[in-house]
């Protein structure tokens, strides 16, 4: 591959990105918005849960801080997921037009790969301090780790941004990348994980398949407890990857040309 | 002898059930205009989709020498990317923008249609019209050997319309292999040979 192509390719994405200012200032307040409407209707009741990662333990954590940090990932997955998926699906054609002029498939993805890390970083840097914002000083205080908060944000973008990618690869039109990601992000990182589910599932192995798991627990172990998380960042970044390497093989099919 | 730039033969095409192509061969020699015609889903955009590369041959082969340029029916542009970003990206792909010799075909062009002032403006910006132009702009600007072109001027008016025929017999002349797809019926003249697609064949 050739990095002057990946950077020209990675540079004009990036000049489209911006560009279009509306979809930034949503992704910015929304999850903001969603923030305080949490902070203005959640208690500070203390609730028994189980976290799937440290299992042999009941704790009681307080019910906001649940939903933020629920709010935080959730957020992140689905603004990553949806850049990434817009990423892949806008110009398919004229990219497509780009790689019959010379450049490769490979090196068109590697550069949507370069700004969605970019998306993942500055959106978890930004979801972690809003989340400061709203738990105050408790976020650094209370949690024994709160770097890895922060590392569980990220993975969690990472691995839903990833998943974007591969329902941009899949899905020709917009509508169905739509219901394929809110769907997922709904049902897995705003309902089962929650550890409140969690404790009474009955297919808890299924909970534990599920995307948004490792992320979910590396910053609910974070920010509640003094557990190792290195094995859950492991796993969490092997799941991305499985799909990173899924939307890559299915890039790189539609993107074939004959020479 | 001289070998032909593009030559195409019996190639076969199929969506589904439906068979769009029946063993077509023809070649393009260098200096000749070649008019493909033929009613609506008779074909010819698969056919020239073959000859790119965009889609695969059921059977047959192509074989296509030196630098190619191909403009498709529609505009495949960045909206939110200006028409200099356009002409700079593109320029990188073709693997002409280590020199400045793009920066005059670009100029060139830019002057020979008309859109110079547009130079700075989005895509999402321009007139239909305007987006062809660059569409057509970026199949010419590493100055190819063959050139495909899928009814390219169908959002230019009469005077641009003029320009690109200028444009094409310029290039014809200076020996490019040119493949046009047309409905325009006074097009015909221009044209060094005509093929008709009919039911898969060419007449």
């Amino acid at each position: 591959m050739r990095s002057a192509y990946i950077l020209t390719a990675a540079a004009m994405t990036l000049r489209e990105l911006a560009r279009r200012r509306l979809v930034f200032m949503l992704a910015l307040f929304l999850p903001a918005a969603f923030f305080a409407v949490a902070y203005a209707t959640e208690s500070n009741r203390l609730v028994p849960v189980v976290f799937a990662a440290a299992a042999e333990r009941v704790r009681l954590i307080e019910e906001l801080d649940l939903a933020l940090l629920f709010i935080s990932i959730v957020s992140t997955g689905v603004i990553s997921a949806f850049f990434a998926a817009s990423l892949i699906q806008r110009q398919m054609d004229a990219n497509l037009r780009l790689v019959l002029c010379g450049f490769r498939a490979a090196e068109l993805i590697t550069a949507r790969l370069v700004v969605l890390l970019g998306i993942v970083v500055a959106c978890a840097l930004y979801m972690w301090l809003v989340l400061a914002m709203f738990m105050g000083l408790e976020l650094f205080t209370r949690p024994r780790f709160p770097a890895g908060v922060l590392l569980g944000i990220a993975i969690g973008a990472l691995v839903y941004g990833c998943y974007g990618l591969l329902v941009g690869t899949l899905f020709r039109r917009e509508l169905e990348a739509i219901f394929a990601i809110l769907v997922l992000i709904n049902v897995d990182a705003g309902w089962l994980q929650n550890p409140i589910y969690y404790q009474n599932a009955r297919s808890k192995w299924l909970i534990e398949a599920l995307p948004a798991h490792y992320p979910s627990q590396i910053a609910f172990l974070s920010a509640c407890t003094s557990e190792h998380i290195g094995r859950l960042v492991a796993y969490g970044l092997a799941y991305g990857g499985v799909f990173l390497l899924a939307a890559v093989v299915l890039y790189a099919r539609r993107m074939r040309v004959s020479r | 002898m001289t070998t032909a730039p593009l030559s195409v033969h019996g190639v076969v095409k199929s969506y589904r059930t439906r068979s769009v192509l029946r063993g077509v061969s023809f070649e393009v020699r260098r200096g000749e205009i070649l008019g493909l015609v033929g009613e609506n889903g008779a074909g010819k955009t698969t056919l020239l989709r073959i000859i790119v590369g965009v889609l695969r041959p059921d059977a047959g082969r192509v074989h296509l020498t030196g630098r190619s340029g191909y403009c498709d029916q529609e505009p495949q542009l960045f909206p939110d990317l200006t028409v200099a970003e356009h002409f700079a990206y593109f320029a990188l792909a073709y693997g002409i923008a280590g020199n400045t010799d793009w920066l005059a075909a670009r100029d060139e062009l830019l002057a020979w249609f008309r859109y110079a002032k547009d130079v700075n403006q989005r895509v999402s910006e321009l007139s239909g019209g305007t987006r062809q132009k660059l569409h057509l702009s970026l199949a010419l600007l590493h100055r190819p050997d063959v050139l495909i072109l899928d009814e390219p001027y169908l959002a230019f008016d009469w005077d641009t319309y003029l320009r690109f025929w200028s444009y094409a017999e310029a290039q014809r002349d200076a020996g490019t292999a040119i493949v046009i797809v047309s409905h325009i019926a006074h097009d015909r003249d221009r044209f060094t040979r005509i093929l008709e697609l009919r039911e898969g064949r060419l007449q």
